[in-house]
């Protein structure tokens, strides 16, 4: 009996071990991050001795939001790639500092003051996700270093801020189109899915409740359930017996692909249903099929707009990433680096207060839309639009001024 | 009706759930190895599944026969070459096994991770429901379900009535006894981790149909697995489909009637009752 009681100690040891690997942001995570630096651009300029202009980030490599920060990162680097070919900045190079922050907020926190404190960096860029640059922006904060964020869509994170700036559309208007299409179409009732554990959810489902009930649209069920839930049996049942006109999902991808098909498994049957990240992602076809068909997603950004630049910034894209379609979250990380160089152009040096003064009052033309900013540092550009499945193809159905088809509901039929 | 539904689900997730966690059992129970490597075979295997079906077309449950033996020779080269080398007993065996088990659980993770990327993925197979009046039966757990309480039938039948199953139980019961009989103990050890790591295979093949996997969350179903596990009694078969049925429904009507946020923390803190209450497990003590 003393044996089993030493193995379950063991044991119950060795899974906490397994967890606490798994979310810890420990010293070895730091050094295994060391190991991950990457240099993207020239070291030094081509018959002169100017040193570059680095340019340092932390981004999502690995885990959970790897696959959308590489798309941020193919961002950075197409535009830091076109920008050496032209003469770069101030008639200095640039240089991209990327490290792997393991999409762990502590890991992010140490490697921007790495990238401050060691590396010197000129300028920062930020992470991907909301919660990720929640846990870094103090860093810049600590240090007067002007940030731009493309990764961080949450508001309450900017609260009190003063060298960050939020270069994505606010997540508390991420859902405000999907109320204004329930209004319009006179509907009573409405269901929210929110993944409890992202700031960025949460803004987004209580914008869009607070909204609903200006509307007198009834929230008819608010199901929360944390980002790690695969199974969502229980919750989708739940919301099966509140019944809703319209149904959205304040998810990340992977709850997305989940709730997907458990509402087509349990046959709820709403007129419309919409999620916020996950429908523009690849692997919600992949992992879906047919089950795409009808589900609406949030975009800051689309193929088909007519913003400047955007085509060239398409084709460029293709050629330099071998094909691959570009998604909102690197047209933002080239969006970015648009107002950056606006700011350096207006300031003509790297001066971080003058750097912030400007970009606070900028109103710069992206291939993302118009870049300007509020008081606090929040979005004030940046529009939503929504994509939608139909046949197995995406497709921008809203507003109607830059749709390519009209949306289709009911998304039950 | 809705009691009829949870119980429905959580019946199946169970059953799933059994699968799960019948590799890490008859691992432990042949050789007292808790192998924390269990989840990263599991989803490493559904990740590959999903690759053949992907790129191949090949049906997920016939890529299942395929993924399952290539596991049983990567867990019977993990035990050849690696864990028969620890010649330490007792509790510093035990030590240096879960050691061994934990890299080992970080080194598959990661090459899973460099082989399918950081990014959750699920298989579009089987995805509409059965409807018997308001109850809803979702045709990939069902199958998943089904197909893994076949194979730990099966498991079973052969470990009581075959004579390599003989000898393996033998060996789980005792090494030198089994040894005295003649029976190859190191042959039947390969053998134990071969089957416990193509028993895990082919629970991530079927998990990829049911819900979607990525590399990182491979310590979750470590995690699932031993709860079912340590609930049945470690190296008891019965124990663990009692198990496998009791997380599954605890898991259905938490998440139902406590909410998802719950729903979460339910198997860590049936665990720690377990560890508290009965670390024996919930039935009498047996062997294998």
């Amino acid at each position: 009996m003393k044996r089993r009681y030493t193995i379950a100690a063991l044991v119950t040891a060795s899974v906490a071990l397994v967890c606490t690997g798994a979310v810890g942001a420990t010293t070895a995570d730091m050094r295994s991050a060391s190991v991950h630096r990457l240099v993207f651009g020239p070291t030094a300029w081509k018959g002169s001795s100017a040193n570059p202009i680095k340019v340092g980030l932390s981004i999502s490599e690995t885990g959970p939001f790897a696959a959308t920060g590489e798309y941020q990162l193919k961002g950075y680097k197409l535009f830091v790639s076109q920008l050496n070919k032209r003469g770069g900045w101030l008639g200095r190079p640039v240089q991209l500092v990327v490290y792997d922050d393991q999409s762990n907020p502590g890991t992010a926190v140490l490697l921007y003051e790495k990238l401050i404190s060691q590396d010197h960096v000129d300028l920062l860029v930020g992470p991907y996700s909301s919660g990720i640059t929640q846990a870094a922006l103090a860093v810049p904060e600590k240090h007067h270093m002007v940030m731009l964020d493309p990764g961080a869509a949450a508001t309450d994170i900017y609260s009190g801020v003063q060298w960050n700036f939020q270069a994505i559309e606010r997540a508390d208007r991420y859902l405000l189109p999907i109320a204004d299409i329930c209004k319009a179409r006179n509907w009573k009732t409405v269901g929210v899915f929110v993944n409890s554990t992202s700031p960025f959810t949460v803004a987004a489902a209580n914008a869009f409740k607070r909204r609903a009930a200006r509307d007198h649209l009834k929230v008819a069920f608010e199901q929360r359930y944390p980002g790690t839930t695969s199974d969502f049996s229980s919750t989708v049942l739940g919301a099966k017996s509140a019944g809703a006109d319209c149904i959205v999902g304040a998810t990340n991808t992977p709850d997305a692909i989940g709730l997907v098909r458990e509402i087509n498994r349990q046959g709820l049957k709403p007129k419309l249903f919409a999620e916020t990240i996950g429908p523009v992602e690849k692997t919600f076809l992949t992992s879906l099929g047919s089950l795409v068909n009808g589900v609406i997603g949030t975009t800051q950004w689309w193929p088909s707009l007519r913003t400047p630049g955007n085509r060239k910034f398409l084709v460029a894209y293709e050629k330099a990433y071998a094909g691959q379609l570009p998604d909102y979250h690197s047209a933002l990380g080239y969006s970015a680096f648009q107002v950056l160089e606006a700011a350096i152009k207006k300031v003509r040096s790297l001066d971080q207060t003058k750097l912030r003064d400007t970009i606070r009052q900028l109103r710069v033309t992206t291939v993302a839309g118009i870049f300007k900013v509020d008081a606090n540092g929040l979005q004030n550009g940046f529009k939503t639009y929504l994509m939608q499945w139909q046949g197995r193809n995406a497709w921008l159905v809203y507003p109607p001024n830059v749709a390519q088809r009209k949306i289709r509901l009911p998304y039950s039929r | 009706m809705i009691v009829v539904q949870l119980t429905i689900n959580g019946l199946l997730l169970g059953g799933l759930y059994l699968l799960l966690a019948q590799g890490m059992n008859l691992i432990f129970g042949v050789m007292r190895v808790l192998n924390l490597a269990h989840g990263a075979f599991l989803v490493g295997a559904g990740l590959l599944v999903f690759r053949l079906h992907d790129a191949y077309g090949i049906n997920p449950l016939v890529a299942m026969l395929i993924v399952a033996p290539a596991f049983f020779a990567i867990g019977a080269l993990v035990q050849r070459l690696l864990l028969e080398r620890i010649k330490a007993g007792g509790l510093e065996g035990e030590l240096l096994t879960l050691m061994l088990t934990y890299g080992l659980s970080y080194i598959v993770v990661n090459i899973s991770l460099k082989a399918f990327g950081a990014q959750y993925l699920s298989i579009p197979y089987l995805q509409s429901a059965i409807r018997i009046g308001s109850v809803t039966i979702d045709e990939s757990l069902l199958v998943s379900a089904a197909v893994a309480i076949v194979l730990s039938i099966g498991l079973q039948a052969w470990l009581t009535s075959t004579p390599s199953g003989k000898r393996l139980r033998a060996t789980s019961q005792s090494q030198i006894g089994a040894l005295s009989c003649g029976v190859d103990t190191r042959r039947m050890r390969v053998l134990a981790f071969g089957i416990g790591s193509a028993l895990a295979a082919a629970a991530g093949a079927l998990l990829i149909i049911v819900r979607p996997l990525d590399p990182q969350i491979s310590g979750d179903f470590t995690i699932l697995a031993f709860v079912v596990v340590a609930l049945g009694g470690l190296g008891d078969y019965v124990g663990a489909a009692m198990g496998g049925a009791i997380l599954g429904g605890v898991e259905s009507f938490g998440g139902y009637y406590l909410g998802a946020n719950v729903q979460a923390a339910l198997p860590y803190i049936v665990m720690l009752l377990i560890m508290l209450l009965r670390p024996q497990g919930l039935r009498p003590s047996e062997a294998l």
